[in-house]
C-alpha cells in the first residue's frame, strides 16, 4: 500500500515514459501540497512519486518580447509574486499566488499543481481562465495545447489523459486599457478552502468608461471553476456603472451550480458568486484605469 | 482594590524555566518516546455513528507479519466478565457490544511499524448491524427516539423514570419562586439558544507508550493533564494496582480539560503486555476530533425578569446539554454557574443531561459555562435595552458580592465581579467611541469556581545553596515557573536559584489533575508549605551551628538573624555553609486545598465589524478584564486571558462539529474545523484586576478558565448592535449571518 | 442545610431541610435520620464522599468534627474540577 519508488526524471520525454510504462500507480507531483497529503491520509495510492522540479522545462518561467507569460508547471508561487515585472504585468496572478496558502505553501506550491489538482475550489482557476491562459501538455504522441477553461472536468478530474503531463502555462499579453483581479471568500482571514472564488479581466474604452471586453471566471461554486460569458457579455459595450456591474453580478449568480457542505450553503455560494463577481470588476477597473 | 503587599519575586516577569528546550525543538512531548524495541500501535474506530457490535474477526490481521498482538474490548474484561459488563470508563476506550459515536475504538493492532499497524487494522472485520443514530439534544430527549443505553433510567426530582430513556438526569435547581416573581416583573427578556459541539483544540495530538514487564511493573509515559488521576484510571481499567503501575508525564502540548481522560494509555498497557514489547500510540487530528472529548453542543431557554429600575428579581431556564455516549453531568454544573455573575432571589433552572451519539463529553475551560453564558449574558443585553440603561452599568448594579448567595445556594467569599466591571466601565477600550457602519460593540461577564485540590512538592537544599523544586502537576501553562516564584518569595532566593521539575508518579506525593484552575493556587500553597518548612528546619540546624536557642534566630527578607542581630546569613549562605555540611535537608509540602477558591470573575469587552455582503465578522478591538487575585507571573496570566478570549473567538465565530444525517463528522481537522488563525484575533488587551484571595497566602486566584466564559455573548452582543439582528445560534459563520440577516432572500 | 440539585430526589425535592447537632458530623447524621435516602451519600465510612464537598457559611470545611453555631447554613455541595 505504501509508495514504492520516488523518480525524479530530467526531462519531459523521460517523465512522459515513466508515466506511460507505469500508469495509475506512478503520479507526477510538482511541491507536493496536495499530493503528499492525499498519500498520507490514504485518499489516494500511488506507488511511484514522480518529482518534476528537475525538469528544467517545468522550472522556468519568462516573459516573451510579445508581452506574454509563460510560467513552467512546476514554479512555484514565491518565485512568481516576488518577481516586479511579473508582479506589475499579471496583478491578478499575484492576487492567487499570494494567498494559496502561507509562506511555506507559496514556496513549493505551483500553479500547475494547483490546475492539475482541479479542485472546483483552486485559487488560481478562475484566474487561469480569466486571464486566458492556455496549457501546454506532453504526451507519448508529442505536445498538445488545451484552453485552461477546458482542462477541469469535474472535480479531482481533468483532460490529462494516462501518460500525459502539463509542461506550462501561457498568458497572452494584457490588452491595453485592461485589469484583471481575483478574489476568494473565506470565513477565516487565512488558512482555507474558497466558500467561493472569483476573477475578472476586463478592458475598458480609451477614456475608461466603457467595458469593451470582460472574461469573468468563478470558483467553488460548481463541479469546475467557469469561464461564465453570460456575465463578460453583460459587460461588453456597456458604461462602466454600477448597474452594469450588478446585471453581471446577477449573471454569475445564474450561472453558478453550488452544492451545500460543510464549508458553505448553496444559496450562500449562490449569493456570494455575485459579491465576489462585483468586487474584482470594480478592482479590475480600477486596474485597468491605472494601467 | 486593597493595597498590594510589596513583594519582591511574585509580579515579576522572569523567563520561563522550560522555555528554552521549547523553543529549540528539545521538549519531550507525549509523541517523542522512543524506546529500543518499541512497536507501533494504531487503534481501530467505528465507521458508524450507531451500530450493534456483532462479532470481531481479527485473524487475518494476526496473520499479517510484522503484526505483533492485536485487541479487543474482550482484553479489558476480568476474568468471568464479558464485555457487556464493562464499565463506561473502559467501554469508551474500547466498544464490546455497541459502537456509539463514529470514531469509538472497536480494536487495536501492536506491529513493527505505524504502516504495518495500520495495514492490520484495515484486514480487521467488524460485523456491525448498523442503528440509526440519534446527534441533537432536543431530538434524544423525546419519546421514539433511538435509546443509546437500554438500561439507562433518568434520574430525576421525583426518582428514577420508569422507561429507557436518553435523558441522563433532570436536575431542578430552584431558590424562591421564579415563576410569581416573573409575573411581577416590570421588564422580562426570553431568548432561546443552541450552541455545537466544540472541540478544545489542543496543538499536540494525545500520544502513550507503554512497557510492561514479566513482573508486573508497568511504566506509562503520556502527554496527560494528571499523571496521579491517569494512573488512578489505568489501574480501574486494566484491574492491575496502583503500587505496579508508573505514569511518566511528558511536556503537555496543551489539553484545557481534554487531557484528563485516558484513552491511549491503557491499550498501549494491554498490547505491551500482549507483546512483551514497548508499544507506542498516537493519535492524528481525526482520531483527536472523533475519539477524544470534546465540549458538549447545549440547548437552552431562558427568560429574566426585573424591576423597572433595574433590579434583576427572577431567572428561569431549562438547559440541555449533550453528554456525548456516556453519561456525564455537563447541565448539573451549568446550573451552578448559570447565575453565578448577579444578585437574583428567585431562580429555577431545569437542567437535562443527554446522550447522544456523539463522542463522550469532557470538560473544556469552565465546562458548561460559556453555554450558559451566551443565553444569560444576552438576555442581560436585552433586558439593558429595554431599560435603557448602560449594560455594565446594569451588570454592576446586580452584581454578585461578598455575602450574596452563589448558584449553589452559599455565600460568596471576597469575589470580584463587580471590580471588574468596574475596571471595564472605567477602561480605554469602553470609553473610546466606535464609529463607521456595519460596527457594534458588546460585552459580556463570566463565572467559573476555581477550585484547590490536592498537592504535593518537595524542596530539596544543593550544596551551592540553590533549591530544587519537584512537582508532579504537570505544566500546561507555565506553573512551573508561577511555582518556582512562590518558593523563592517564601524562602527569599532569586528566582533563578529555584530549579522546577515534574515528575513522575513515584517520585512526588499525590497531586490531582492541571485543571480548574487550581495548580498555581493550590500547589502554590503546597510550595508556600514547603518553603515555611525549609526554613523552620533551616532555624533548627542554624540553632545549632550559632548555639543560640531556636527561637532566638528569625529570618525575613531572605536574611536569617539573631535577635541582637550578633549573626546573620542569607538564605543562600546558610545553606552553602551550615546545611551544606550536614545531611541532606528535603522537606515537602501537602495541601487539600478543598474545592473552594473563592470564584473567579472575568469580563470582556469586543468590537466587532460585520461585512453585510458576506456575513463575515470581523474582531477590530478586544479587552479581556479578569480578577486574577494576585498575578503571580503577570505575562503567564495575561496569556491566559489572551488564549481563553482567542478560544471563544473561535468557538463563538467558526467553530462546530459538523455532522452528516448518519453522525459522520464531516470537518474532522484543522482544514474545515476553523479555530482562529493569528490573523483572525486581534492584540487582545488584558487589564489584570487584582482583588487578593482570602484563601492563598499570596492572594492567588485560578486564571485560566474564567476568560473563555465571556466571549460567545460578548460576540454575539455586539453582532447585535452591528446588525440589529440577535444571534441565538453558534457558531456566528458567516454562513448564519447571511442567513439571519435576510441576505439570502 | 442546603441539598445540592442532584440529591434532592432523596428529600422529596427539598433543596433546605433543618437539621440540628453541633458538630457538622452530628448535623449530617441527623439529615440522614430524616431522609434515610441520603444514607451513606453525604458520607461514609471514611469520611466526606469524594464527589461532595461540605461548607458551613462560605468557609469549605474539612474536619467533620468542626462545631456548628445555631442558626449556621451547612451546605452540602456537588464537587467539580474544570479543564
Ligand atoms: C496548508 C495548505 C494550504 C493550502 N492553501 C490553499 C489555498 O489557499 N488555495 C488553494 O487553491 N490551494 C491551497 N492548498 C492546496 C495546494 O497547495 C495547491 O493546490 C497548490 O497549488 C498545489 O501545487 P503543488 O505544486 O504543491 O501540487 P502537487 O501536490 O505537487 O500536485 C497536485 C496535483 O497535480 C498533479 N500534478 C502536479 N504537477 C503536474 C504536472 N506537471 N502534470 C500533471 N499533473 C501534475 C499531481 O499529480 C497532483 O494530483 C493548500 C495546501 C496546504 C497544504
Amino acid at each position: 500500500m505504501a509508495v514504492k519508488d520516488y523518480i525524479a526524471p530530467s526531462s519531459v520525454d523521460d517523465a512522459v515514459a515513466v508515466l506511460s510504462e507505469h500508469g495509475a500507480d506512478a503520479r507526477p507531483f510538482a511541491g507536493g501540497t496536495d499530493l503528499i497529503i492525499q498519500v498520507r491520509e490514504r485518499r489516494r495510492q500511488v506507488g511511484i512519486m514522480l518529482d518534476v522540479k528537475k525538469i528544467p522545462e517545468l522550472m522556468e518561467y519568462s516573459i516573451g518580447a510579445d508581452g506574454s507569460l509563460r510560467v513552467g508547471a512546476a514554479v512555484a508561487c514565491a518565485r512568481l509574486y516576488n518577481d516586479a515585472e511579473v508582479a506589475r504585468r499579471f496583478p491578478a496572478l499575484i492576487d492567487s499566488a499570494s494567498l494559496i496558502g502561507g509562506i511555506q505553501i507559496q514556496s513549493r506550491a505551483s500553479l500547475g499543481g494547483n490546475l492539475c489538482n482541479s479542485s472546483p475550489a483552486g485559487d488560481s482557476i478562475p484566474t487561469l481562465i480569466a486571464l486566458g491562459a492556455t496549457c501546454e501538455i506532453a504526451g507519448r504522441g508529442g505536445r498538445r495545447t488545451v484552453p485552461v477553461e477546458s482542462f477541469c472536468t469535474g472535480p479531482g478530474a481533468n483532460v490529462l489523459q494516462p501518460g500525459e503531463l502539463l509542461v506550462s502555462l501561457t498568458f497572452p499579453a494584457p490588452a491595453a486599457n485592461s485589469g484583471a483581479a481575483f478574489e476568494r471568500f473565506i470565513p477565516r482571514n487565512e488558512m482555507d478552502i474558497a466558500v467561493a472564488n472569483a476573477a475578472a479581466n476586463v478592458t475598458l474604452s480609451a477614456d475608461g468608461a466603457t467595458f469593451t471586453a470582460a472574461r469573468i471566471a468563478i470558483g467553488a461554486v460548481a463541479p469546475t471553476a467557469l469561464l461564465v460569458a453570460e456575465t463578460g457579455a453583460a459587460l461588453a459595450g456597456k458604461p462602466v456603472s454600477a448597474d452594469t456591474i450588478a446585471a453581471a453580478a446577477a449573471a454569475a449568480r445564474a450561472a453558478a451550480r453550488p452544492i451545500t457542505d460543510m464549508r458553505g450553503s448553496a444559496d450562500q455560494r449562490r449569493h456570494l458568486a455575485g459579491v465576489l463577481v462585483t468586487r474584482v470588476i470594480e478592482k479590475a477597473v480600477e486596474r485597468a484605469r491605472k494601467a | 482594590m486593597t493595597d498590594k503587599p510589596n513583594y519582591r519575586v511574585i509580579g515579576t516577569r522572569p523567563v520561563r524555566p522550560d522555555g528554552i528546550d521549547k523553543v529549540t525543538g528539545r521538549a519531550q512531548y507525549g509523541a517523542d518516546t522512543r524506546l529500543p524495541g518499541m512497536l507501533r500501535g494504531y487503534v481501530l474506530r467505528s465507521p458508524h455513528a450507531h451500530a450493534k457490535i456483532r462479532g470481531i474477526d481479527t485473524s487475518k490481521a494476526e496473520a499479517l507479519p510484522g503484526v505483533k498482538a492485536v485487541m479487543t474490548a474482550a482484553d479489558f474484561c476480568a476474568p468471568g466478565q464479558t464485555v457487556d459488563q464493562l464499565p463506561d470508563l473502559s467501554a469508551n476506550l474500547m466498544a464490546g457490544t455497541k459502537a456509539l459515536y463514529r470514531g469509538h475504538a472497536v480494536a487495536a493492532v501492536a506491529a513493527i511499524t505505524d504502516e504495518i499497524a495500520r495495514d492490520a487494522a484495515a484486514l480487521i472485520e467488524v460485523n456491525y448491524e448498523v442503528l440509526p443514530p440519534v446527534l441533537d439534544v432536543r431530538e434524544a430527549m423525546l419519546p421514539g427516539a433511538p435509546i443509546l443505553h437500554e438500561a439507562m433510567r433518568s434520574r430525576t426530582p421525583t426518582g428514577p423514570g420508569e422507561n429507557p430513556s436518553n435523558i441522563v438526569a433532570h436536575t431542578l435547581s430552584a431558590f424562591g419562586d421564579a415563576d410569581a416573581a416573573l409575573a411581577e416583573c416590570d421588564v422580562v427578556v426570553d431568548i432561546v439558544t443552541s450552541t455545537k459541539m466544540v472541540h478544545q483544540g489542543y496543538i499536540e495530538p494525545q500520544a502513550a507508550t507503554a512497557t510492561w514487564n514479566p513482573d508486573g511493573q508497568v511504566v506509562i509515559w503520556t502527554c496527560t493533564q494528571g499523571s496521579f488521576p491517569a494512573r488512578q484510571n489505568c489501574s480501574q481499567i486494566l484491574g492491575h494496582p496502583i503500587s505496579k503501575i508508573k505514569v511518566i508525564p511528558t511536556e503537555i502540548g496543551g489539553g484545557f480539560g481534554g487531557k484528563i481522560a485516558v484513552y491511549l494509555e491503557p491499550v498501549a498497557a494491554v498490547l505491551a503486555r500482549k507483546t512483551g514489547k514497548p508499544v507506542k500510540l498516537t493519535m492524528d487530528r481525526s482520531d483527536v476530533f472523533e475519539g477524544t472529548g470534546p465540549t458538549p453542543g447545549t440547548s437552552i431557554r431562558a427568560t429574566l425578569g426585573a424591576t423597572k429600575d433595574g433590579k434583576f428579581k427572577a431567572l428561569k431556564a431549562d438547559m440541555a446539554y449533550e453528554n456525548g455516549a456516556y453519561p456525564g453531568a455537563a447541565a448539573t454544573y451549568a446550573t451552578m454557574v448559570a447565575a453565578a455573575c448577579y444578585d437574583i432571589e428567585h431562580v429555577k433552572i431545569d437542567a437535562f443531561d443527554v446522550v447522544v451519539n456523539k463522542p463522550r463529553t469532557q470538560d473544556y475551560r469552565a465546562p458548561s459555562s460559556p453555554a450558559a453564558a451566551f443565553a444569560i449574558e444576552q438576555l442581560v443585553d436585552k433586558a439593558a435595552e429595554k431599560l435603557g440603561m448602560d449594560p455594565l452599568k446594569l451588570r454592576l448594579a446586580n452584581s454578585s458580592h461578598e455575602g450574596s448567595r452563589g448558584p449553589m445556594g452559599m455565600p460568596f467569599s471576597r469575589i470580584g465581579h463587580a471590580e471588574c466591571v468596574e475596571a471595564a466601565l472605567d477602561s480605554p477600550h469602553y470609553n473610546a467611541p466606535l464609529e463607521g457602519p456595519n460596527r457594534g460593540r458588546g460585552v459580556a461577564s463570566g463565572f467559573w469556581f476555581n477550585v484547590g485540590l490536592r498537592s504535593s512538592v518537595n524542596v530539596t537544599v544543593q550544596p551551592d545553596g540553590t533549591v530544587s523544586l519537584v512537582e508532579g502537576s504537570t505544566d500546561i501553562g507555565g506553573t512551573r515557573a508561577s511555582l518556582a516564584m512562590q518558593l523563592a518569595e517564601t524562602i527569599g532566593v532569586e528566582y533563578e536559584d529555584v530549579k522546577p521539575a515534574v515528575v513522575d508518579t513515584d517520585a512526588v506525593g499525590y497531586n490531582d489533575v492541571t485543571a480548574g484552575s487550581r495548580v498555581t493556587f493550590a500547589s502554590g500553597m503546597a510550595v508556600v508549605e514547603a518553603g515555611r518548612n525549609l526554613i523552620k528546619e533551616m532555624t533548627a540546624r542554624l540553632a545549632t551551628a550559632w548555639n543560640v536557642p531556636a527561637d532566638a534566630i528569625s529570618f525575613s527578607n531572605g536574611v536569617f538573624s539573631t535577635a541582637d542581630g550578633s549573626k546573620t546569613g542569607t538564605f543562600k549562605q546558610i545553606a552553602e555553609n551550615v546545611v551544606g555540611r550536614g545531611p541532606g535537608l528535603t522537606v515537602s509540602g501537602s495541601v487539600n486545598a478543598g474545592f473552594l477558591q473563592g470564584g473567579g470573575f472575568a469580563h470582556h469587552i469586543v468590537d466587532v465589524e460585520v461585512d453585510p455582503d458576506t456575513g463575515k465578522v470581523q474582531i477590530l478591538r478586544y479587552t479581556a478584564v479578569q480578577d486574577v487575585g494576585t498575578a503571580v507571573h503577570p505575562s503567564y496570566v495575561e496569556g491566559q486571558l489572551q488564549g481563553g478570549a482567542a478560544q471563544g473567538i473561535g468557538w463563538a465565530l467558526n467553530e462546530e462539529y459538523y455532522y452528516d444525517e448518519t453522525g459522520r463528522m464531516v470537518n474532522a481537522g484543522y482544514l474545515d474545523y476553523r479555530i482562529p488563525t493569528t490573523l483572525d484575533v486581534p492584540m487582545i488587551d488584558t487589564i489584570l484586576v487584582e482583588v487578593p484571595n482570602p484563601l492563598h497566602p499570596y492572594g492567588v486566584r485560578g486564571a485560566g478558565e474564567p476568560p473563555i466564559v465571556p466571549p460567545l455573548a460578548a460576540i454575539a452582543n455586539a453582532v447585535y448592535r452591528a446588525t440589529g439582528q440577535r444571534q441565538t445560534q453558534l457558531p456566528m459563520s458567516p454562513r448564519r449571518i447571511l442567513e439571519t440577516t435576510g441576505k439570502l432572500g | 442545610m442546603f441539598i445540592p440539585a442532584m440529591m434532592r430526589s432523596m428529600t422529596g425535592g427539598a433543596a433546605q431541610v433543618p437539621a440540628s447537632g453541633a458538630t457538622v458530623r452530628a448535623v449530617i447524621e441527623d439529615l440522614v435520620r430524616q431522609h434515610p435516602g441520603l444514607a451513606g451519600r453525604v458520607v461514609d465510612e471514611n469520611g466526606v464522599r469524594p464527589e461532595l464537598f461540605i461548607a458551613v457559611g462560605s468557609e469549605e470545611i474539612f474536619n467533620l468534627d468542626q462545631a456548628v453555631a445555631e442558626g449556621a447554613e451547612v451546605h452540602l455541595l456537588a464537587a467539580i474540577a474544570g479543564g
